[in-house]
């Protein structure tokens, strides 16, 4: 990096060093702040706006979620645990969505693949494809949500445009990544046949092999109460909920791994 | 008609000194007298004048046999008949066994008898051996045992003293043999040494010969542990389980090379089936290590006994090297009954003998003076330090050792020099004391330095009145103290600071010589960090009056890599070596569910360089539910501090302390 670049900031939400589940081996996960989605049931609403926020809790305790980071300091954080980086291990960069700042980090991600760090994502697509493109050459693995795509579902309930979301898909898939596919099962919403049969048909379609599902869980409900807001989910059903996807997709002969997140 | 040793000034206080402070003390104390030592009488000599080698034939002599059907081994203790030797027993070591198994008893009988006063008490004590074994061939007639066991007993025990060992479950018995003569005359804490290396020729030849096979082989191994686990209540330290019966596995040999065999996983996965406290296991650990024996160690990991612990040769051997020590012994350590790296079969070193209070110090001067400037208060505190720890050195001196002619007999040189371990003989003299509070002093030297001089937040006055009302009303402040808890964490000021510490303390270590022309090894392990912590008042670090220490190198914010990037900056050279313990609290479900990336953890960690390690498997839901329910987990193990124990059993302190320590394991994960 140049000396200029180094300073270039970005905007953190956490930095989760001994990460076990967000790609292979140990790695440490940078959460970005900001994303262009709005999921009822996101499991981290701190991520959600790209604005530093203050929290509360109840105890009287405050803080901010967000800080703004430079490269240089985000470097030097992530090589903490170099050490342990042994098969596969490496850097994870999730959100929020972690593409809509790619052009602000590309420096540092030249920096890591120089170093021979294995580099993940977590991404759910909703992007421009300009910013798709630009990460494609970093990223070792990539995992990419698939949530709900009937076009006006997505629009209404998650802000997103179906569309960009599977021209960024097959984007990625055209140019050789064939990522793990993690399907959040939310009753009502992900696990309609309406919406399985699109999720099936594209799996298929773009031939992705790895697919994860998983069941939402209201852990951040505290979170929710610091940021002011209301955890605004039913999750009594939810058990169902990843019975359903999992047999659709079995039904569908789509081989899928049970995973908690 | 309480045992011996209890009416002993140096066994008595400690022993109450360590209970005073627990809620349960008393009754704990009580208990242990009344159940353990009820009906123990000391056994001596009537003929001619008392010494440890006639009252130790004369107890040997008149122990009473025991048998049992359930096990194919002979090992009983009469915990009802005990010595009553003057001054302090050695303890807290291992016997080389190899030189009983490979070579043979009678061998080290003739390097010891003779004329002089060493060789007559040598043999009184084979004489009293040799009687045991006798009446043990008589006793095997009549016992309830299956033709072939009683067959295969009457041969080990016929060439018991004479003959070295010629198959594993010979070796096994012989072990177990000698290691009852140690409990039964008094030795406390036993370990076992490095068993996969000492019996592997003979498993080996076992199953060359088709004698055994892999399978009857675990079974044999779990039936001996079985056996070790005996007679808990009678053979436990301070605390029920503190036990010390520690078999040392695997390890770096001085061509690079790493050593294990088929042993070292059977003695692994026998200790995952055992479900007991005690015996344990260490692991030596090293970067040339198999990855599928780590494989192994984790899988073990999840049965929640505590076992193994890690000991990562990569680093200790360095430090044993550094401190002089011949690659033959550096390379070839093991531990005394926690984690002290010790030589067998040539050394006196007493591990565990007294602690050091790294805050005693800083505790004093916070309530002397006022300061200016950090860097006053940082010159002041590290020679008040020096000069306690000075002075502490100096008590060393007081100690004064037993006799012993059957450790003797087993040492290297003893019977060269005609002189008994107890007189500075062995090869090793050394001392090896324990630490605690170098996190809370690290901490609240840094919070000091944080609020009153680098931000000025609070004045010095003002600070100190708070800490000396014990931060009552102050819960910001102390919420703050808490969140900026350095040690253990990335921060380089304090490692440094941790350092600079130990460095001082080691230039006095490395000018101290004690009575038997050793010195002085420390570590920055203990277990008194709960006990201690209880006399102690309030500090800066965010503990409060009574509180305990935080625990061997821990750090409950952080996250397992950060707290052994911290240990790995620590330097361990310079006599400071004596147990240095990353201590982790796992959820038993975390562990297993990611055992593959455990596995990277440990490779990842021991590249790093830390010490030692060790975890405890538990969730703090169990801990909660036992507490409220002992009844329902009377099979619960829980790691203490170099030992592991059933929760039931601990005072309630330590189970607060446990079930703490759980839930910011949790927090963190």
């Amino acid at each position: 990096m140049t000396e200029s670049e180094k300073k270039q900031k970005i905007r953190v939400t956490n930095i989760q060093r001994f990460s076990l589940h967000d790609g292979p081996g140990i790695r440490t996960t940078v959460f970005l702040k900001g994303c262009s989605l709005r999921c009822p049931w996101c499991a981290n609403p701190e991520n959600v706006r790209y604005e530093i926020e203050p929290w509360q809790k109840s105890d009287g305790t405050a803080g901010l979620f967000g800080r703004d980071i430079s490269l240089d300091e985000l470097y030097d954080e992530l090589l903490k645990d170099r050490g342990f980086y042994l098969e596969g291990g490496g850097v994870t960069f999730s959100g929020g969505e972690p593409l809509l700042q790619i052009e602000h980090y590309l420096p540092l991600l030249e920096e890591l693949k120089q170093n021979h760090i294995h580099l993940a994502i977590e991404t759910a697509l909703f992007v421009d494809q300009k910013q798709v493109e630009a990460a494609i050459r970093f990223f070792d693995w990539w995992y990419v949500d698939m949530k709900l795509l009937v076009p006006e579902w997505c629009r209404r309930l998650l802000n997103g445009d179906a569309r960009q979301y599977l021209d960024n898909l097959t984007f990625l898939t055209e140019h050789g990544i064939s990522p793990t596919i993690r399907i959040p099962c939310v009753h009502g919403y992900t696990d309609t046949p309406e919406s399985l049969e699109r999720i099936a048909h594209w799996i298929k379609k773009l031939e992705l092999k790895q697919v994860e599902i998983f069941g939402i869980h209201d852990l951040a409900r505290e979170k929710y109460k610091s940021l002011g807001r209301e955890w605004p989910m039913d999750l009594s059903d939810n058990e169902e909920a990843v019975r359903n996807v999992a047999r659709f997709l079995n039904k569908s002969q789509i081989q899928c791994k049970m995973i908690r997140i | 008609m309480i045992k011996n040793d209890l009416w002993r000034w140096n066994y008595i206080v400690p022993f109450v000194n360590k209970h005073r402070y627990d809620e349960k003390g008393k009754i704990d104390l009580l208990r242990h007298i009344i159940r353990a030592y009820a009906q123990i009488r000391p056994i001596s000599a009537h003929e001619g004048k008392r010494t440890v080698g006639k009252d130790t034939r004369k107890l040997l002599e008149t122990v009473q046999i025991q048998i049992s059907a359930d096990s194919q081994f002979v090992y009983f203790i009469d915990c009802s008949k005990t010595l009553a030797i003057p001054g302090n027993v050695l303890s807290n070591f291992t016997i080389p066994y190899d030189k009983i198994v490979h070579g043979t008893f009678d061998k080290l009988a003739t390097q010891a008898v003779g004329e002089d006063r060493y060789g007559q008490e040598a043999a009184q004590v084979i004489f009293g051996i040799r009687q045991l074994v006798d009446r043990i061939l008589e006793a095997l007639n009549e016992a309830p045992l299956s033709d072939v066991t009683r067959e295969r007993r009457i041969r080990d025990f016929s060439v018991m003293l004479s003959q070295p060992a010629s198959h594993f479950d010979e070796a096994l018995q012989r072990i177990l043999f000698f290691n009852q003569i140690l409990w039964q005359t008094r030795h406390r804490l036993n370990g076992l040494g490095r068993l996969d290396r000492i019996l592997g020729d003979l498993y080996a030849n076992d199953i060359a010969a088709n004698l055994l096979d892999r399978e009857g082989a675990i079974e044999m191994v779990l039936d001996f542990l079985t056996q070790l686990s005996r007679y808990a209540e009678y053979k436990s330290d301070a605390l029920q389980g503190d036990i010390g019966q520690i078999i040392i596995l695997g390890g770096l040999d001085a061509d690079g090379k790493y050593f294990c065999n088929e042993l070292t996983e059977i003695f692994l996965t026998a200790q995952a089936k055992l479900k007991k406290p005690d015996p344990k296991t260490l692991l030596r650990v090293s970067t040339n290590m198999p990855v599928e024996l780590l494989r192994i160690a984790v899988k073990c990991l999840t049965a929640a006994t505590g076992s193994p612990l890690f000991s990562n040769d990569d680093v200790v051997v360095n430090a044993l090297l550094d401190f002089g020590m011949p690659k033959e012994d550096a390379y070839n350590y093991c531990v005394s009954a926690c984690w002290e790296p010790f030589i067998v079969g040539k050394s006196l070193d007493q591990n565990n003998i007294a602690m050091f209070d790294f805050f005693a110090a800083l505790d004093d001067l916070l309530s002397e003076r006022e300061y200016k400037d950090f860097g006053s208060l940082l010159e002041d505190y590290l020679r008040k330090n020096s000069d306690y720890f000075g002075h502490f050195l100096e008590s060393l001196n007081d100690f004064k050792w037993a006799a012993d002619p059957l450790v003797s007999m087993f040492t290297d040189e003893c019977s060269e020099k005609r002189l008994d371990i107890s007189q500075g003989s062995a090869r090793y003299n050394n001392y090896g004391i324990t630490t605690v509070a170098l996190s809370n002093t690290v901490d609240s030297l840094l919070n000091i330095k944080r609020l009153v001089f680098d931000t000025n937040q609070y004045s010095w006055k003002e600070l100190m009145r708070v800490r000396a009302k014990n931060y009552d009303g102050e819960d910001t402040l102390l919420a703050d103290l808490r969140a900026f808890r350095c040690y253990g964490r990335d921060s380089v000021q304090a490692s440094e600071l941790a350092n600079l510490i130990m460095d001082a303390l080691a230039e006095k270590a490395m000018a101290y010589h004690n009575p038997l022309g050793g010195t002085v090894k420390f570590g920055v392990s203990s277990p008194g960090y709960n006990l201690q912590g209880k006399k102690k008042a309030a500090d800066v670090s965010g503990r409060k009056n009574g509180e305990p220490y935080n625990t061997h190198i821990s750090c409950v914010n952080a996250p397992y890599t950060e707290v052994v990037c911290f240990a790995a900056r620590l330097n361990y050279k310079n006599q400071r070596f004596n147990g240095n313990v990353v201590d982790f609290f796992v959820s038993g479900d975390f562990l297993q569910k990611n055992e593959d990336k455990f596995v990277l953890f440990l490779q990842g960690a021991i590249r790093e360089g830390f010490f030692q390690m060790q975890m405890n498997i538990m969730d703090s839901a169990t801990l909660i539910n036992a507490k409220a329910h002992p009844e329902d987990y009377t099979g619960l193990i829980v790691r203490v501090w170099g030992f592991s124990a059933y929760f039931n059993e601990l005072p309630e302190s330590y189970q607060n302390l446990l079930i703490e320590r759980a839930l910011a394991a949790e927090r963190n994960a």
